[in-house]
């Protein structure tokens, strides 16, 4: 009777458990099961955008980088050939192409990240707003790399695809900044010194604004138009053009928070167009005064102290800066600014030791920052003007220490790899030229996915050749170079000026 | 007559004693619990497990098509196309077999309710248990079960709704106060209605007679049978709490998550509902017993 009981006990339980296992298997299972490959796209892709989440940036983790950007790939890879037969697959394979190059420019992965907008411009035909998205942001990050001729490709495509005719309403309303592409071209041109080439963009760009203020677009389009338009005339040096159209801008947007900005337009037009300087101050000043609590208060007075700087009224100027680092601290930018500007007068004053506390105060209080960077070779550049050598040496011990340290610490990949171009450039400057060419050759591998470290090969081995004489380690290190980045303008390079070393020689 | 008084007095001292009424409710969950050694009696409830299972694998299965529009129907505002996307599909889960439930814990579970006081009440008589003579007499039964589940049921949404309302749009403590009343008012409603379907399927009476001499027998013993409502209610309090995040934890972690909370909450749900069931037949089946006040329940 016992043995019977305790079997009936077990056989209850034996059921619930199973029913409940069962359950709890089995079912989840039923989730995935036949379903369509656009489902399961979706799901990968939600899986990625779970480990993109995950990311912290700036400092990055290495491998989970690499893990996310693999689901995402995968996703590309493992779908693309359903799309055609797929409803709705397309637009996951986009979208995960989309969010892997936007994680790759995040991560400071530049080159990968164009290569892939440039593949999400190829397979997005029938996504309209992720195809002009992925062109636009391959032509930013050329011109950011600084390849101009591919930039001005890629923007004038983006200009002949989205900016003619009536399709520029439409391509306003996917973003704004897209407007932009003809002011960015002429931006190159003007960086290339064509004139002529500028000249026809900015056309372009005074025409497409035109329209866009005649045309039914929102008011927030349009005020945004008029900016630009102000902003095409200052490139352009139209300062009449620029001038009416501000002033017409000031009646439109009398009552509202935009009168500081259009008043700073204004002060830089009459400084920069016409050469009225006390014209240019007053509205400064003007800026200050009436509106201290706007963006453009701090960069007022240090555009007016930069005025009284160059006029030689260096007590003025100061008093300008100093106001700017007082009652604008948390103004970052314009406050580091002021503290330079601070550093640079009382160095133009011949009060060194001012100066150097200035200049110590902008590399120790904002080291990230451009001026940061730079000025720990600012005050050994004074040094080695005043001929004190220990003193030079010490401030460029001190500088390739801040420059280690800062590549090390926890900052942006950006700032370290900034950190590490000053570093080598302090190398240079001491003339520690194995070292600088050991650095040079020793970056690629550090930073991988900087593809501008590419470079580096080329200028070690012409250390070697030029100040170390020694043009067989220049071949060998050129020789690997061109083997090493076969098939890019890099290992062409390299290729050249191996044959000119052989020939030489 | 002498019956009436010696159980009265029971009912006044459990009453005026809350020590004695927590014992007897937690004798009666004793009781069923031992039932359990008897298989039989907890099939009707894991048929109705396995039924929300099965329900739960064909919505996860079947997204698309005319099955997505079914799955549609019970959430307004929602395409059946968007059932085909992931983790919508899954994110929903939680409305559409909600709402589905709802409607057949009232239509359908009342059966099985029935069945299980059936199994119950052999199991307590020494009886053979048999399912199918279980889920026969409850389907006799099933229009006066479904009458008392239909009026039990609205009463309790209605008390947990109001609850609910109420409290939409309330911030810190009052909001909490007054969901926290609506869902006592819920279990105080419920408890009235518990000996209704034991009424239905032991004295087989009819549904308004049911409903009267279920919420007298309640009010009597109110204390105990609170207690056999409240108590397995809170085996399914850490899924309710779940539930109201699991949009939130499901986005945070996985979808899936769904899936697991779902099943957790059918699991407890399967449990507590038992307990309920078989315990209100155990104290309604041992009043039909004389025994003198201060006495155990006497089943046997």
């Amino acid at each position: 009777m016992k043995i019977s009981r305790t079997d009936s006990r077990i056989r209850t339980i034996l059921v619930v458990a199973t029913t409940v296992i069962m359950a709890a298997a089995v079912i989840p299972g039923c989730d995935i099961k036949d379903k369509s490959p656009a489902y399961k796209a979706e799901k990968d892709l939600f899986a990625a955008r779970k480990l993109a989440s995950e990311l912290t940036f700036p400092a990055v983790n290495r491998d989970f980088l690499d893990r996310t950007l693999t689901s995402y790939r995968k996703i590309v890879d493992d779908y693309s050939g359903d799309v055609g037969s797929v409803e709705g697959l397309e637009l996951t394979v986009v979208t995960a192409q989309m969010e892997l190059s936007e994680l790759q420019f995040r991560a400071a992965m530049f080159e990968d990240a164009k290569t892939d907008f440039l593949h999400a411009y190829e397979i997005a035909e029938n996504v309209p707003a992720a195809r002009a998205n992925a062109l636009w942001s391959a032509a930013f990050i050329s011109r950011e790399s600084g390849n101009a001729p591919e930039a001005l490709t890629l923007f004038t495509k983006f200009h002949e695809t989205y900016l003619t005719g009536e399709k520029i309403l439409d391509t306003a309303r996917l973003n704004r900044r897209y407007l932009l592409t003809p002011v960015r071209i002429a931006e190159i041109c003007i960086a290339r010194a064509d004139a002529d080439c500028a000249k026809k963009w900015l056309g372009e760009s005074e025409i497409i604004f035109r329209h866009v203020i005649r045309s039914n677009a929102s008011e927030e389009i349009k005020k945004e138009t008029r900016y630009n338009l102000v902003s095409t005339y200052l490139l352009a040096e139209e300062w009449t053009k620029a001038r009416d159209t501000i002033r017409e801008m000031r009646k439109i947007y009398g009552d509202q928070a935009d009168i500081p900005s259009l008043l700073y337009l204004e002060a830089r037009v009459e400084l920069d167009g016409f050469g009225n300087i006390d014209d240019a101050v007053s509205i400064f000043d003007k800026i200050v005064s009436e509106h201290p609590r706007s963006q453009e208060a701090p960069t007022a007075l240090l555009m007016k102290g930069n005025i009284l700087g160059s006029r030689e009224k260096y007590d003025e100027a100061a008093a300008a800066y100093n106001r700017v680092v007082v009652e604008y601290e948390s103004y970052k930018p314009e406050t580091v600014e002021a503290i330079w500007q601070l550093a640079i007068l009382e160095e133009l004053r011949g009060n060194w030791v001012e100066a150097s506390l200035h200049y110590k105060s902008v590399y120790i209080n904002f080291p990230t920052t451009i001026q940061g960077m730079e000025a720990p070779l600012r005050i050994a550049a004074h040094y080695r003007k005043a001929g004190e050598a220990d003193a030079l040496e010490a401030a460029y011990e001190r500088a390739a220490e801040h420059y280690k340290q800062l590549a090390s610490l926890l900052h942006s990949e950006t700032v370290s790899i900034v950190s590490e171009e000053y570093y080598v450039r302090t190398l240079i400057e001491q003339e520690r030229w194995e070292e600088a060419a050991g650095r040079l050759l020793a970056l690629p591998d550090m930073y991988p996915q900087y593809h501008s470290f590419k470079d580096n090969c080329l200028m070690a081995a012409s250390i070697y050749e030029t100040e170390l004489g020694d043009p067989q380690r220049a071949a060998e290190i050129l020789l690997s170079c061109a083997t090493r980045y076969q098939g890019t303008s890099v290992s062409a390079e390299a290729q050249r000026q191996l044959d000119r070393i052989r020939k030489s020689q | 007559m002498s019956n009436t008084i010696i159980k009265g007095s029971v009912d006044a001292e459990e009453r005026r004693n809350l020590l004695k009424s927590i014992n007897s409710a937690f004798q009666a969950f004793q009781v069923s619990l031992t039932l359990l050694l008897g298989p039989r009696v907890a099939a009707p409830y894991l048929c109705y497990f396995l039924f929300q299972m099965i329900l739960l694998a064909a919505y996860l299965a079947g997204n698309s098509g005319p099955l997505a529009h079914f799955w549609a129907l019970p959430v307004g505002g929602v395409s059946p196309e968007h059932l085909g996307h992931y983790p919508a599909h899954l994110l929903l889960l939680q409305p559409i077999l909600g709402r589905i439930e709802i409607f057949l814990e009232i239509v359908l579970k009342c059966i099985f309710h029935g069945a299980t006081v059936y199994l119950v009440t052999r199991a307590i008589r020494r009886s053979k248990p048999s399912l199918p003579r279980a889920f026969s007499a409850a389907g006799r039964r099933y229009p006066r079960l479904l009458v008392v589940s239909i009026i039990s049921s609205l009463a309790v949404y209605a008390a947990v709704f109001l609850g609910v309302w109420l409290s939409s749009g309330k911030v810190g403590w009052a909001g909490y106060a007054l969901l926290g009343g609506g869902i006592v008012a819920g279990l105080s409603i419920q408890s009235l209605f518990v000996y209704a379907i034991p009424l239905v399927m032991i004295d087989d009476v009819s549904a308004p007679s049911a409903l009267a001499s279920g919420i007298s027998l309640s009010l009597k013993t109110y204390t105990k049978t609170l207690l056999i409502v409240a108590l397995p209610f809170m085996l399914t309090v850490p899924t309710i709490l779940l539930d109201i995040k699991a949009e939130m934890i499901a986005l945070e972690l996985s979808p899936d998550f769904m899936i697991y909370n779902h099943v957790a909450s059918r699991v407890m749900e399967l449990v507590s509902t038992y307990l309920i069931t078989a315990s209100a037949t155990v104290i309604f089946l041992a009043r039909k017993v004389d025994r003198p006040a201060g006495t155990s329940l006497d089943i046997d």
